[in-house]
Parts: structure tokens; C-alpha cells; sequence
């Protein structure tokens, strides 16, 4: 009987002692991350059936168990992946954002600064006021610049912070699955050497990896007899059983300054798609960089573009105070073309601006792929930002303002074919921020007049009076055609002023076709909107893989569009098709031939333009070309243009009146090209003449501060959730102290009443022997 | 439910946190006086503000644009208003030097005084926009427009309009020049303007026109062409130099002379020259320089016989025709100047209520309401000193103090 109640209490003492060690270990692990409060759980021992009635033996302490919830658990893994996705972010462009937020230090008050100068330039262009002016120009300009190239270098560093982090990310994602490979083993160890019972604490710390590996990436836990597996992206494995797959960051095959993720997998590094990693530290950063940071950078950089092309194109309409053309007046470096790592051939592209006002902002992607069947190969033009596609057999291809051409590579130059599935990355604007700098430092320089004037001798007899006039393009169209006319050329942003030096003549030829292009040289005629590409060769031969057909003379076609050069115009019948032997000249419009037209009253017309001039006359919207040596009918407000110069004539002209068309030698005074630089300011260059430079950079602002707002919403709510996550887990897991001052009590008090039974028992026994005394 | 301690300590310091968080920013809203501290507080709202930022930087910078054309222009207009006084004022002494009763001497110290006038004019003709540029010399302002030559001035500048943009879509023009305002006085509708003498008895008419191959070599001066006392040789010379450009030559009609640039064709119509007949030639387009000169010249010579008063006559009506059509020339040069003031006017007060809108737009969009954001600044601070106070609270008490 005493054996017995001291055997109860015993497993009473054993019992109260264990309470108090497990309050007293959840106690210990209050701070501990990831640790989940541990219960004893205790029953009754097997009755002793003694006589008829059951009598206690006792307690039995069953487990320690762990209180964790898997389901709660999965929940703040999977908010923390989106949460810290969101605060990676967020930390990211909130720089960009500060950065552009400086109402002193954005790019915008230096824009405005620049055209002030500019302004004030106009108002003037020389003496004492004019130098001040001048340096004020050169001065806001470097401003300007200084800017640019400022924002664009801390985008840059900004580029370069994200591929450390992603670095750095990619190591802590290998050290986790590490962790959660090696405490699989020891959980499974464990388990098997205390006969099933839970390692809780093991246990703990490898959910918390799991739940640090979820700060950094969204994996998914398979867990397969006790043991996790963790897969991330699309399902590649990270952790199986023991076994973890090592992940590496390497660099872009495109673009070396750009960092990567790739696995290991049978002795082969194979490169994970970013947009596949998602959620985590590693997603917020590549979603940052593909959907903000290259934005912002093409942005600025279309901006950077926009602004030195159409400033320079402008400018070099001008005449500087020397009496000299104007020059380009910034520099700016233009597309990048990154072959693949992996490309079999040598090939490269060569990329150029063939219209900055129609660029976007995203980078390209060309791949050179296989026809399918007879079709010959193609080049595929992706744009990266909405994936839309352009394909074209042969180059050169214009897409979004953008001349995509083949480049000469190696030693000596040659154009190299590229092999099928050849890829190249093309980044438009993305050097352009920080490469911008000042082409000229001399004040002199800066083209404020305009290179031609006119002038009505006093003895006119009549009023008519004749604008001073403005040059419209760098390149002159002129022919001797006595039917065919070349309209006025337009100069794109790649036309490079010694294409047409000495000038170029096209002959007219039999086919009908246009002789005397350059061999070699590459040449687009664009029919009702369809461009056709051909090579100029030695003899004819069909397109070969990549290259145009190759003509000796190209097709002419009235009306069509040609485009050589950087620069295209019109060839046109009028009214019948030109003559065999016709020539049709391109050269330069600067400096112009000195003309003096002589009005006749009997025709009501001009005689005296140059000899090969094909005049035309504006008048309202109705324009009408005329051959060469044709008298140009006189219409009172009309614009009468010729040889990339065009002038407005008004008044009543007399018989035999004259006008002289001269250059403009001492017009120091000349504000007509400051004006026109001035007007710049607002016109609507950029987005295909949807916006200014102003609005595009508002555009690029508010582009920044709706991704930065949207992520501050976002990031803001994940944290709530997160919040509310963790509570829901730490309502049933985690550690109340006071709760567990509460147990230590009630197993102190269990423990002294156990004693106290163990004392009794101790006295019974006494009481026994002291009865045989 | 349950409530771990490390949520109490965890949710207590995060909404301290966010309070802190909240109240820095209003902080930052009222030390700065914007709205808008970053542009993901308003995207829509910053980019908005850079537009209107532009649009009226663009506005003052017009405003300084007319600042300085209204300068040019007044400067221009105040001395074509003294152009005029002094053109009035030869008006005067045309008129009083056709007084048949004053003597040759008198006639003489009224050259005198047009030649005051003249030298008046040529100041005048030169004078700068307070920058040193010249105001009527078009694209050339650093040349200074007119040069005195011996027949009058000769204009070196060139015929460029100098136009600046004083509002968004209007160009004025800040100069006028030269030519259009001393030259142009048209002396006949012909490229030349021929005057028989007065005395002339003879039937000869004389015409003139352009060489063309030879244009540039005219002179811009005048010429006379005299027959001799036996009507049958002429002579041309060049008035203003005093040379004899065509030597005694026979006259055999009709006749033509190439010289200076002018061919002059002499024809009997009907009637033969009558010995001692003269025309005068002068270009159809003179300036004022050159009228007032021609009559100094014409003041200047004796009137000994009826001939020579004729002549004097002949030439007086001239140049007061001459004189009238340049004060014609100028008042027309002011009109112009006076329409750009007062369209500068118009659009400076235009301007100015455009640029209070932007101002008023950009602070709607901008600036802080700063009685709003004291009173949430105030807020936020009662709410953080709750939240402090009563997590310190809470956050203290423990079953472990009562255990001993």
C-alpha cells in the first residue's frame, strides 16, 4: 500500500518537475526567433484493479509537444515573401524618386535655365549684352549637361547597388537552403534515436529558415515523410531532401554589368528567366530593375536624345558670329548593341537614330531566326517593354524611330551574317544620360543667325517685299530634268554632313531606274508605306540570307520614297517621267549660291533661280513643284522654297524688280536661328510630336512617382498583413509570459503536493513498524 | 484569445513607429512649405507641376522678352520723334528759302542751318539701342547704318527684320530699317527722275534707265546733261563729284550714253535741244541724306540771273516734295513702332494675369496648407504621447512582480 502511494507520488514529484523545466525552457526562449511555446502533456496512469476497485497508479507524462500551426505558419511564409518583395522595392525607387523630386536639383530647372539663355540670346545676339548672352548660353548648357549626366551616373550606381544585392542575395538564399538541407539530416537522425518523438526544437529552427528563405524568395515547402523540399520559380528544386542545388549570380549574356541568377545542373550553369523569380527580397530587386530602373535610365535617356539631336539638327541650320555654319552643339553617344555570350557567329548590329522623336523608351531584342519552309530567315524586332514584334528578311529595318543595320565587324571591317538563332540586345537611350557633354566651348560658336538674307535694291520700283528667310534643310535636291523633280530632302538624325560631299548624282536610266549610288551602298524605297530594301552591287544578284537584293541601279518609282544616307526625298513625274541622262543631284544646301530673281510683270513670275533649283510654292496647303528653269508664278503670301532655303514674298512687284538671295556675312545682329532654338522649348518634339522635352520628363517624374506611390500602398498593406500573420502565429505559438509565471506556480505547488504525499506515505509506513514495538 | 508578450512589445513599438513616422513627415511638410515632398505623394500632381513650372518660367521669360523690345521700341520711337521735329523744321526753312526777296548771302546761312539739320539727321540715323547695337541698321547692328559720303550718306547696313518673341505665338518686330525710314523718298515713279531746266527751250527729251550688265556701277548721285551754246554737243557730269563723265560729244538723235550704270538716250521730240539746255538727272529712289544735301548745294549757289532763279525754284518744290514724302516715310516707321508698343502693352497685362493663374494653379498643387498641417501635426503629437504612455503602461505589468 505505502509502495504504492509512494510510486504516485513519485510520478507526481517526475511530472512537476518536467512542468517546471518546460515553463522554465519557454520562459528561456521568450526572444528566441522562430521558437513556438512547448506544452507537457500528462495523463493517468493505468488503474490498479485492487479487489474490485480501480485505484490510481499515478501520472504518466506523455510528450512535450510544440503548439505550431502548419497552415499559419505557410500563411507569414508567404506574406513575408510578398511583403519584403514590396520593401525591396520600394527601398529601391524611392531613391530614384528623391532624386528626381529636388525641385532645385532635377533636370527640369536647368531645362528652363538653358532656354532663358537661350532667350535672352535672342533678345541679344551681339555687342556687350550679346557676349554676356552668349556665355550665358554655354554656361546653362553645361548646367544642363551637368545634370544629365548626374542623374544618369547615380542611376548607374543605383544599377550597380541592385546586381551587388542580388549578389549578396543569392548568397543568403544558398546559406538557408543549406541550413534547412543539413537540419533535414539531423531531424531524421534525431527522430529515429528517441523512437519518434518530435526534436521540437529542431523543428523550430528549421521552419524559421524556411521562413527566412521567404524573406529572400517565394519557395514552396513539399514536406515528404519529415523531410522539406523546397521549390522556387517555376518549380526548380532548391532543397531535396539533403541535397541542395547552389545557386550563382552571373552576368547577362547581353549585357555583362548585368547581374543574373543561374543554377547548377549537371555540371551545366543554366540561367534562370528572371521574371520566373518572383516574390522576396531577389523578385522586388529584378522587378525593380527590368520594370523601373531601365525605364527611369531610357527615360533620361530619351530625354538626353531628344534634346541634343533636335538642339543639334537646329543649330546646324545656323551661322555662328565667325560667319561659319554651326556645328553640333552637344554630344551624345547613341545605341548600344550587345551581341549574346552564346552567339555562333560574329555578327553585331549597328544601330542609329533615324528619327528621335518616334523613340520610346524600352530596349530591343533582335533575334535572327529561321524561315519556316521556303521563307527565307528573318530578324525578329522585339520591343522589350510590351513585347511587340517587328520582322524583316532583310536590313536595314526602321522600328520606333530606330534604323537597325547590320555591323561592319573585325579586321579589315566586313559585314558579317549573322547564324540562325543569333540574339542582340539593343539599348537605344541607355547610355545617353551620362554620356551627354558640350561639343563647343567658344562663344562665337553658338549659331544665332541664320546663313542666308535677302535684299531689294532702292531701285525697285515696286513694294514687294521678300523674307529674309529660313534654311530648311542641310541637303539641296536640284535636277536638269526637263520633266521628273526632286522635292525638298529630308535630313534624319543619322545623316552625316560628308555623305553628299562632293554631292551625289542619280542618273535616270533605263528600267526605269536611278544610276550612281556608291557600291555597297545599302538603300530603302518605300512605296504606299512599303519599304523595300536594296544593296548596290557591281552586278545584280537575288538576296542572299540577310542581305538585300542586289541591283546595280535601283527601281524608280514616281512618287516613291527613297531613303540613303540618313536622309530620303522624293522623285516624282512632272507630268511625265523623267528623260534617260536626266540627273538628280543631292549635295549640300550651305553654303548657299548667291541668286538674283527678277520679277516679270508680263507672266506675273520670278525668273533667275540657280539652273538645276526644282522650285516649289507653298501656298496655304496646296503645294506645287516646278522643273528646273521654270518662271515661279508670283502668289501674294506664298512660300516659295528651293534648294533647302524657303522664303515668304508679299507686296506688289513691279516689272523688272529685283531680289538678291546672299549669304548673310555680317549679320551679327541676325536673332532668326536663336529663335528658332528658343522655340524648341515647347515645341513638340518627343513621342512622336506628342509632347516637349518638359512634358516627357514630367512624364518620366510622374512615371517614377506612380511606381514609388503604388509600391508605398502595396508595401504598406503587406505589412499589415504580415502583421496580422504573425499575430494569428504568435497567438497560438507564442511564449505569454505571464502564462507561463502562472504554470510555474501551479508546478511548484503540484511538486510541494507531491512531497507532501511522499511524507504521508513516509508516515503510514512509520506508523506501521511502530505498531510492533 | 491569446496574446504573446512578444506581440505586445512588437505591435506597441510599430504603431509608436508609424505614429513617429507620420508626424516626421508633416514635420518635413511644414518646414518646407510643400505639399508635395516627393513625387509618389502626388505622381500625377508633380508632373503637373513641372508642366506649369515651364509654362510659367516660359511666361516670365516672354515678360523679359517685351521688357526689352518695349526698350528698343521706345528708344526707337523717341528718336524718329526727333527725326521728325527736325524734318518739320527744314520743312520750315524750305519754305522761307523760296522767299524771292532774300539776297544770296541770306540763302546761304539758311544752308547753314539745314546743314545743323543734316548733321542732326545723321546722328540720329546712327543712333543705338542703349547696348550698343545700332537701332536701324537691320541684321547688322554692330555697323553703324549710315556713312557720310559727298553726295549725302550711304547706307551700309542690310535689310533684315530683327523679330522677337513676345508671346507664345507672336513674333514683333524690334527694328526698322534704315532705307525704309531716311531712303525710299521716291522722286518720280521711274527708276530715274529727269528734269528739264526750267529755261530749257529746245524739243529734246531725255530718258534714262538701268544698263542691266552694268548695274553695279551706279552711283546713287546726280547728273546733268548740257548742251553747249550751239545745241549740237553735249556733256554729261556727274553732279555730285564735278566730273565730266562724257566729254563734248555730237549730238546726233536719238542718242544713247552708257555711263555709271544708266543708259541715257537723248531723241528729238520732235524738235532739236535749243543751245544751253540742260536735264538733270537723279535717281527715282533717293534718302534724305542725299535731299538735304542736293538742297545745301542748291541754297549755296548764287542766284545771279532769271535762269538760275528758275533753277532754284524748280529745285526748292523738289526738295519739299522730297522732304514731305520723308516725313511720310517716317511717321509710317513710327505708326509701326507705336502699334508694337501698344500691342506689347496688351500683351504684357495679358501675360501678367496668365502668369498669377499658373502661380495660383502651381500653389494649389504645391504648396501646404499650413493651418491643415498644424492641427494634424498637433493631432499626430497628442496620439504619440497616448501611444508612449500607455505602452510604457502596459508593457509593465507582469504576474512576476506579485511572485516573491
Amino acid at each position: 500500500m505505502g509502495t504504492n502511494i509512494l510510486g504516485i507520488g513519485q510520478s507526481a514529484l517526475a511530472a512537476a518537475q518536467m512542468g517546471i523545466a518546460t515553463a522554465g525552457h519557454n520562459i528561456a526562449n521568450v526572444n528566441t526567433p522562430g521558437y513556438n511555446r512547448q506544452q507537457l502533456l500528462q495523463s493517468a496512469a493505468a488503474a490498479q484493479n485492487v479487489g474490485g476497485s480501480f485505484i490510481g497508479q499515478g501520472t504518466v507524462v506523455g510528450e512535450v509537444r510544440r503548439i505550431y500551426n502548419e497552415f499559419v505558419g505557410q500563411q507569414v511564409n508567404a506574406t513575408q515573401s510578398s511583403q519584403n518583395y514590396a520593401a525591396a522595392y520600394l527601398g529601391q525607387i524611392q531613391q530614384i524618386s528623391n532624386l528626381v523630386a529636388d525641385q532645385s536639383a532635377g533636370v527640369s530647372p536647368a531645362l528652363q535655365d538653358f532656354f532663358s539663355a537661350i532667350q535672352n540670346l535672342a533678345v541679344s545676339p551681339n555687342g556687350t549684352a550679346g557676349a554676356a548672352a552668349r556665355q550665358a548660353v554655354l554656361s546653362n548648357g553645361s548646367a544642363l549637361v551637368g545634370r544629365l549626366q548626374s542623374l544618369g551616373g547615380r542611376l548607374d550606381q543605383i544599377s550597380e547597388d541592385v546586381s551587388n544585392r542580388i549578389g549578396q542575395t543569392v548568397t543568403s538564399i544558398n546559406a538557408y537552403a543549406k541550413q534547412i538541407a543539413d537540419l533535414n539530416d539531423f531531424i531524421e537522425t534525431a527522430s529515429a534515436v528517441s523512437g519518434g518523438a518530435a526534436p521540437n526544437d529542431l523543428l523550430d529552427q528549421r521552419d524559421n529558415a524556411v521562413t527566412e528563405l521567404s524573406k529572400l524568395i517565394n519557395v514552396t515547402v513539399v514536406n515528404q515523410g519529415g523531410k522539406f523540399n523546397i521549390f522556387m520559380g517555376t518549380g526548380q528544386p532548391l532543397v531535396l531532401g539533403a541535397k541542395v542545388s547552389v545557386l550563382q549570380p552571373t552576368s547577362s549574356l547581353t549585357d555583362p554589368s548585368r547581374i543574373q541568377v543561374s543554377y547548377e545542373s549537371n555540371g551545366k550553369l543554366i540561367q534562370l528567366n528572371e521574371q520566373s523569380l518572383k516574390g522576396g527580397e531577389l523578385g522586388g530587386l529584378f522587378a525593380f530593375r527590368s520594370n523601373s530602373l531601365d525605364v527611369a535610365r531610357n527615360s533620361l535617356g530619351r530625354i538626353a536624345v531628344s534634346i541634343a539631336t533636335e538642339f543639334n539638327d537646329q543649330h546646324k541650320l545656323g551661322q555662328d558670329l565667325n560667319g561659319q555654319p554651326g556645328n553640333d552643339f552637344f554630344s551624345i553617344s547613341g545605341p548600344v548593341s550587345t551581341p549574346s555570350g552564346i552567339n555562333l557567329s560574329a555578327a553585331n548590329m549597328a544601330v542609329s537614330y533615324s528619327d528621335v522623336g518616334a523613340l520610346t523608351t524600352s530596349d530591343y531584342r533582335v533575334q535572327y531566326l529561321a524561315g519556316v519552309g521556303p521563307a527565307p530567315n528573318y530578324f525578329k524586332i522585339t520591343r522589350v517593354s510590351d513585347g511587340s514584334v517587328n520582322t524583316s528578311a532583310t536590313l536595314p529595318a526602321v522600328v520606333d524611330g530606330l534604323s537597325f543595320n547590320l555591323a561592319a565587324v573585325g579586321s579589315p571591317a566586313a559585314v558579317v551574317t549573322p547564324t540562325v538563332n543569333d540574339e542582340f540586345m539593343v539599348r537605344p537611350t541607355a547610355l545617353a544620360a551620362s554620356s551627354i557633354s558640350m561639343a563647343i566651348s567658344d562663344t562665337s560658336k553658338i549659331a544665332a543667325a541664320v546663313p542666308v538674307t535677302t535684299s531689294l535694291p532702292s531701285t525697285n520700283l515696286g513694294t514687294g517685299k521678300f523674307s529674309s528667310g529660313v534654311v530648311n534643310s542641310l541637303v539641296s535636291g536640284t535636277s536638269n530634268s526637263p520633266n521628273g523633280v526632286i522635292g525638298s530632302v529630308v535630313v534624319g538624325d543619322s545623316y552625316k554632313s560628308s555623305t553628299f560631299t562632293p554631292a551625289l548624282n542619280l542618273t535616270f536610266a533605263a528600267g526605269p531606274s536611278l544610276a550612281g549610288l556608291p557600291i555597297g551602298a545599302l538603300v530603302s524605297v518605300t512605296i504606299a508605306g512599303v519599304p523595300t530594301n536594296y544593296l548596290v552591287a557591281g552586278a545584280a544578284a537575288p538576296a542572299t540570307p540577310a542581305t538585300p537584293e542586289q541591283v546595280v541601279n535601283i527601281p524608280y518609282t514616281s512618287g516613291a520614297t527613297i531613303t540613303y544616307g540618313g536622309v530620303s526625298f522624293v522623285i516624282k513625274d512632272n507630268p511625265a517621267a523623267p528623260a534617260v541622262g536626266n540627273t538628280f543631284t543631292l549635295g549640300s544646301s550651305l553654303p548657299i549660291t548667291p541668286t538674283k530673281l527678277t520679277y516679270n510683270s508680263a507672266g506675273n513670275n520670278f525668273t533667275g533661280f540657280p539652273a538645276n533649283a526644282n522650285v516649289t510654292v507653298t501656298n496655304g496647303n496646296t503645294t506645287t513643284s516646278y522643273v528646273a528653269g521654270s518662271a515661279i508664278p508670283y502668289i501674294e503670301g506664298s512660300t516659295i522654297s528651293f534648294n533647302g532655303l524657303s522664303f515668304k514674298v508679299s507686296g506688289a512687284y513691279a516689272n523688272g524688280d529685283v531680289v538678291n538671295i546672299t549669304t548673310n556675312p555680317s549679320g551679327s545682329g541676325d536673332n532668326r536661328n536663336a529663335g528658332l532654338l528658343a522655340g524648341l522649348q515647347t515645341k513638340n518634339t518627343m513621342g512622336s510630336g506628342t509632347t516637349s522635352f518638359q512634358g516627357a520628363y514630367g512624364q518620366f517624374v510622374s512615371n517614377v512617382g506612380n511606381k514609388a506611390h503604388e509600391m508605398e500602398v502595396s508595401n504598406k498593406s503587406e505589412t499589415k498583413l504580415l502583421a496580422q500573420a504573425i499575430q494569428a502565429q504568435q497567438s497560438e505559438s507564442g511564449v505569454n509570459l505571464d502564462e507561463e509565471a502562472a504554470n510555474l506556480l501551479r508546478y511548484q505547488q503540484a511538486y510541494q503536493a507531491a512531497g507532501k504525499l511522499m511524507q504521508i506515505a513516509s508516515q503510514l509506513f512509520d506508523a506501521l513498524l511502530a505498531l510492533g514495538r | 484569445m491569446r496574446i504573446s508578450t512578444n506581440t505586445i512589445y512588437e505591435s506597441g513599438g510599430a504603431r509608436i513607429s508609424d505614429l513617429q513616422v507620420g508626424l516626421n513627415r508633416t514635420q518635413q511638410q511644414i518646414a518646407s512649405g510643400r505639399r508635395i515632398l516627393n513625387p509618389s505623394d502626388d505622381p500625377i500632381g508633380a508632373a503637373r507641376a513641372l508642366v506649369i513650372t515651364q509654362t510659367d518660367a516660359v511666361n516670365d521669360q516672354l515678360a523679359v522678352n517685351r521688357k526689352s523690345a518695349t526698350n528698343t521700341l521706345s528708344i526707337a520711337e523717341d528718336t524718329l520723334s526727333n527725326v521728325t521735329t527736325v524734318l518739320h523744321n527744314v520743312k520750315t526753312l524750305v519754305v522761307s528759302a523760296g522767299n524771292g526777296v532774300l539776297s544770296d548771302q541770306e540763302r546761304g546761312y539758311i544752308a547753314n542751318e539745314l546743314q545743323g539739320s543734316l548733321d542732326q539727321l545723321f546722328g540720329f540715323a546712327n543712333a543705338t539701342d542703349g547696348t550698343d547695337g545700332y537701332l536701324f541698321s537691320g541684321f547688322s547692328s554692330t555697323t553703324a547704318p549710315y556713312t557720310k559720303t559727298q553726295g549725302g550718306a550711304q547706307y551700309n547696313g542690310d535689310q533684315g527684320g530683327r523679330f522677337l518673341q513676345v508671346d507664345t505665338s507672336r513674333q514683333i518686330p524690334i527694328s526698322e530699317i534704315g532705307t525704309a525710314i531716311f531712303g525710299n523718298i521716291r522722286t518720280s515713279n521711274g527708276q530715274f527722275n529727269i528734269r528739264p531746266n526750267p529755261s530749257n527751250t529746245g524739243q529734246l527729251v531725255t530718258t534714262a534707265a538701268i544698263n542691266v550688265p552694268t548695274t553695279a556701277n551706279l552711283t546713287g548721285n546726280n547728273y546733268e546733261v548740257a548742251f553747249d551754246n550751239t545745241g549740237a554737243n553735249f556733256t554729261v557730269t556727274n553732279k555730285t563729284t564735278g566730273v565730266v563723265v562724257v566729254p563734248p560729244t555730237a549730238y546726233v538723235s536719238p542718242q544713247t550714253v552708257t555711263v555709271d550704270g544708266m543708259d541715257i538716250t537723248l531723241t528729238n521730240t520732235p524738235g532739236a535741244p535749243a543751245p544751253g539746255d540742260k536735264f538733270s538727272i537723279q535717281p527715282g529712289n533717293q534718302n534724305i541724306f542725299e535731299t538735304l544735301t542736293d538742297l545745301i548745294n542748291t541754297l549755296k549757289t548764287p542766284t545771279g540771273s532769271v535762269q538760275k532763279r528758275l533753277e532754284l525754284t524748280a529745285d526748292l518744290s523738289q526738295a519739299n516734295a522730297n522732304v514731305d514724302k520723308s516725313l511720310s516715310n517716317v511717321l509710317l516707321a513710327r505708326t509701326g513702332l507705336g502699334t508694337s508698343l501698344s500691342e506689347l502693352k496688351n500683351l504684357d497685362s495679358a501675360g501678367e494675369s496668365m502668369g498669377l493663374i499658373y502661380k495660383q494653379e502651381l500653389s494649389a498643387l504645391q504648396d501646404l496648407d499650413y493651418a491643415k498641417a498644424i492641427t494634424e501635426l498637433n493631432q499626430n503629437q497628442v496620439v504619440l504621447q497616448a501611444a508612449q504612455q500607455s505602452f510604457v503602461k502596459t508593457s509593465s505589468l507582469s504576474l512576476f512582480n506579485y511572485i516573491n
